[in-house]
Parts: C-alpha cells; sequence; structure tokens
C-alpha cells in the first residue's frame, strides 16, 4: 500500500508493506493519515513560506526578544546548532537572506538581521522551550526540517502498530522494520537515470544537488553532483548532506560521530 | 549487523560503471480507493458537468494551467461534498489527482492517484535489464513496482498547488450552485 500527497513543496510517498500484523487496511490507512498529519505540522511550524510558521516568528523578531515555541522546533533548532558546531559553521541554517538575494526563498516580512550575518549560532535555549535571540536571524530549515518530518512520521507509522514501511519525502527517505529496501539514486546528469545503490534496512538517506546549497560564510555553490547520506536518522542524513556538498570531502570526521555513510556522484 | 547492503558494483566505482534504468510510472491508489479515503463510508454520486468555454478561461486564470479540464470525473456526496479527478502536466510528469471538497466549500483532502515521469518509462535496452537483475543484492527490481525509492533532487509540486486552484474555481463557479437544484 503507498499513498502521496504533495507537502513540503515535494511529494511525500508513505509506503506500507502488505499484511501488517494484527491491522485491518482502514487502520492502515488511519496510521497513515496521522504520519501524513505529522508532516503537516512540521510543514506549518517550520515553513520559510508560511508567514504564520513559527520559523517566520523567530525571523521577525529583534536581539534580546525570547520567544516560546513548540517542542519540535526547539528539537530542529538544537540539532540545527549542534551541527553547526561540529561542522565548524559549514551547515549553518542562517543562509535564509543568502537564498532570498538569490530568489530561491521569497521575503514576505519585516527581517532584522543584517544581510550576510545571520547564525543559527545566535541562538539560546533558556529551557522550556523558550529561545533568545543575541542577534536577529534570517533561518532557513530547508535544509532539515525535511529529514525532521520523515522521521516524525515514521514515529506516528511505529505508534499507530505499522511495523514495515518507507517514508520518503522528495528524496529524504527512511526504511523501517525487519525488510529490507532497494532504493535508487536519481542520476546528476539525467534526471530519467536511476541508479540502484542497494538496499537499506532500519535506515534513512538523504540526497542533496548542489543548486540549493550556499557555502554560509563564502555565498559558493557546491560543484554539481549528488551528494547523499546514509545515517540511522533521517533528520542527521539530511543536514549532513550540505556538510559532504560544502566540504567535498566524503571522509569528513562528522560523518563518524553520526555513524554515517557518505554516497557523492559528480554529475 | 549490516544495515546497508550496497549493490555488487563498488561504491568508488559507481558513477562510472552502474547502468542507469528509466524512471517510471506510478501508481499509488485507485478512484475507488480515493473515494474511501477522502470520503469514508459516504456514497458518492456520480456527477459529469460540462464545461463551457467562460468557465474553462476562468479555471486558466486563476491556475495559469492551459490545457483544458475535462468535466467527467466528478462525483458528490448527500451532503454536499465533492471529489474532482483531475490530472497536472508538467515539464517533467503528469499526475492525476483526486481533490475532496467539504460542504462549506474547503479542501477536505487530496489524494495523489498516479505519478508519471514525462520522460521515456520503458526500458530500451533489455539485455542490460536482465544484467541487472542479475546484480541486484536482494530484492530484484521489478520494474513498474519496485521503482518506489527514489533519492535525489527534490521535484517541485507546484504544479499541483496550481491544479487544486483550478479545481476550487471550478467547485466555486460550478459545483456549489448545483447542490440545490
Amino acid at each position: 500500500m503507498i499513498r502521496c500527497k504533495p507537502m513540503l513543496g515535494t511529494y511525500v510517498e508513505i509506503q506500507i508493506d502488505e499484511a501488517q500484523v494484527g491491522l485491518t487496511s482502514r487502520q492502515t490507512h488511519l496510521a497513515i493519515d496521522e504520519a501524513f498529519a505529522s508532516i503537516a505540522l512540521v510543514q506549518s511550524l517550520m515553513g520559510f513560506h508560511d508567514r504564520h510558521s513559527e520559523l517566520s516568528m523567530i525571523n521577525r523578531y529583534r536581539a534580546d526578544e525570547s520567544l516560546e515555541i513548540h517542542p519540535w522546533t526547539e528539537k530542529v533548532l538544537k540539532i540545527a546548532q549542534f551541527i553547526c558546531h561540529e561542522s565548524h559553521g559549514l551547515f549553518d541554517c542562517g543562509v535564509g537572506r543568502q537564498l532570498v538575494n538569490k530568489k530561491l526563498l521569497p521575503l514576505h516580512q519585516i527581517n532584522h538581521a543584517p544581510s550576510n550575518e545571520s547564525s543559527i549560532l545566535s541562538i539560546q535555549f533558556l529551557g522550556n522551550q523558550i529561545i533568545r535571540l543575541t542577534q536577529a536571524v534570517c533561518l532557513d530549515l530547508g535544509g532539515i526540517a525535511k529529514g525532521f518530518a520523515v522521521d516524525e512520521a515514521v514515529r506516528a507509522l511505529k505508534l499507530c502498530g505499522i511495523q514495515n514501511g518507507v517514508v520518503n519525502a522528495g528524496g529524504d527517505l527512511r526504511v523501517f522494520g525487519k525488510q529490507s529496501h532497494t532504493v535508487l539514486l536519481r542520476s546528476p546528469r539525467q534526471a530519467n537515470e536511476l541508479i540502484q545503490i542497494g538496499s537499506l534496512q532500519e535506515r534513512a538517506i538523504a540526497t542533496s544537488s548542489n543548486h540549493t546549497i550556499f557555502h554560509p560564510q563564502k555565498g559558493s555553490t557546491p560543484i554539481q553532483g549528488s551528494y547523499s547520506i546514509i545515517a540511522q536518522e533521517c533528520i542527521y542524513a539530511d543536514a549532513l548532506t550540505k556538510v559532504l556538498a560544502l566540504s567535498q570531502d566524503a571522509h569528513h570526521p562528522i560523518f563518524k560521530n553520526y555513524q554515517a555513510e557518505s554516497l557523492w556522484l559528480p554529475a | 549487523m549490516m544495515y546497508w547492503k550496497p549493490t555488487l558494483l563498488s561504491i568508488a566505482g559507481l558513477a562510472i560503471t552502474a547502468s542507469p534504468i528509466l524512471a517510471q510510472a506510478k501508481i499509488y491508489v485507485s478512484i475507488e480507493q480515493a473515494q474511501q479515503l477522502l470520503f469514508p463510508n459516504q456514497s458518492l454520486v456520480k456527477h459529469p458537468i460540462i464545461i463551457s468555454k467562460a468557465l474553462q478561461e476562468r479555471m486558466r486564470q486563476a491556475s495559469s494551467i492551459r490545457y483544458p479540464f475535462t468535466g467527467e470525473r466528478i462525483w458528490k456526496t448527500s451532503d454536499g461534498g465533492w471529489l474532482i479527478i483531475d490530472e497536472v502536466v508538467g515539464k517533467h510528469e503528469m499526475i492525476t489527482y483526486a481533490v475532496g471538497i467539504a460542504p462549506n466549500g474547503s479542501v477536505k483532502g487530496l489524494e495523489i492517484l498516479e505519478y508519471v515521469e514525462s520522460y521515456g518509462y520503458e526500458v530500451a535496452d533489455s539485455q542490460w535489464r536482465q544484467q541487472f537483475i542479475g546484480k541486484t543484492a536482494g530484492d530484484p527490481v521489478k520494474l513498474n513496482q519496485d521503482i518506489q525509492n527514489i533519492s535525489g533532487a527534490t521535484l517541485s509540486s507546484k504544479h499541483l498547488t496550481d491544479g487544486v486552484k483550478r479545481v476550487l474555481v471550478l467547485h466555486e463557479l460550478a459545483l456549489k450552485s448545483s447542490v440545490s437544484k
């Protein structure tokens, strides 16, 4: 059973292996509905395009202001900040304004961040989902929230009793359960070419192409290619593809910290 | 325990040696399944309408989709809900989708029925395909069925967003008023 909906600006597929032990097909569909609802919540909290999202709220704030956020937003911001530290700034969600300048994102609201100096490191976590900004920011969580949404969808499916399946949000995908699944990679040279990279079990893979990645300090884009990371959770796979693309180092030490493996196909 | 089983081809040589296969059509749910998902336990009555030129034009303006909408795949529920099936054609894809509209005119839900990549969906080189099947690690890849788990450049869902816009215009101008008839 496989269903697909347009979400997160792309197509999200949820695939459940047939014959889940002890579940009717109605229960399986309700589980898939729950998983889609989790993804919709991530979108409404962390979407840059949505001016009512919590992310947009954070982007409107000035330095020294503090606000309370949803635990999911807090979790994503914390992980994003941690990876920013560990990658020495290569992965920094503060690149929002650069993406706006390149017309990859719309700026539909007031933003107080200096045009090229926003960083996720400006967020202080005060506990109980309260954050404070040491400097105004222009954050884009596009490089991490999709992976998190996939993880939350998998969690929702498991809570509903689903034992095996795959969630794929436009290339950020996670396989869970005892069954392994063949994974194909879209060729960076030709979109209609698919390359079989192997089979995954209890793992996530995310792939980024170079087009939407910018070096947080230099503003440059990596050389053309397809950059994939295989990790246990999709949030890490998603974020680490940017470290791979920007460092051009398939053996960057950060990958070991997450037991992640890299896969880099030059165009 | 090995969680990632790479293909027999060594990863180092992947870019050079891996043979490509072509993207395929993906079928998600049938019309009947979509009806059940969007309007569970409700009976739907088919309600095709003829789309006038003027309506066609209004739908085009609202969505910037040029090719005409066909009014055949429309159903209604007894309480004023609607289910409409439409297609959007992008540069690289064709998507068949179902939209459920609640009696108050809001979008109740959306299901994608079918996704077809518009460039070549058959495998040209059958000799090569045999080689490929022999090379898979565990599950043989069944074309048309297993080609689901694709990682790679993100495909934009903008066309579908436009499609939903035109369906909402259709509802506003032609369907809403026909409930009372």
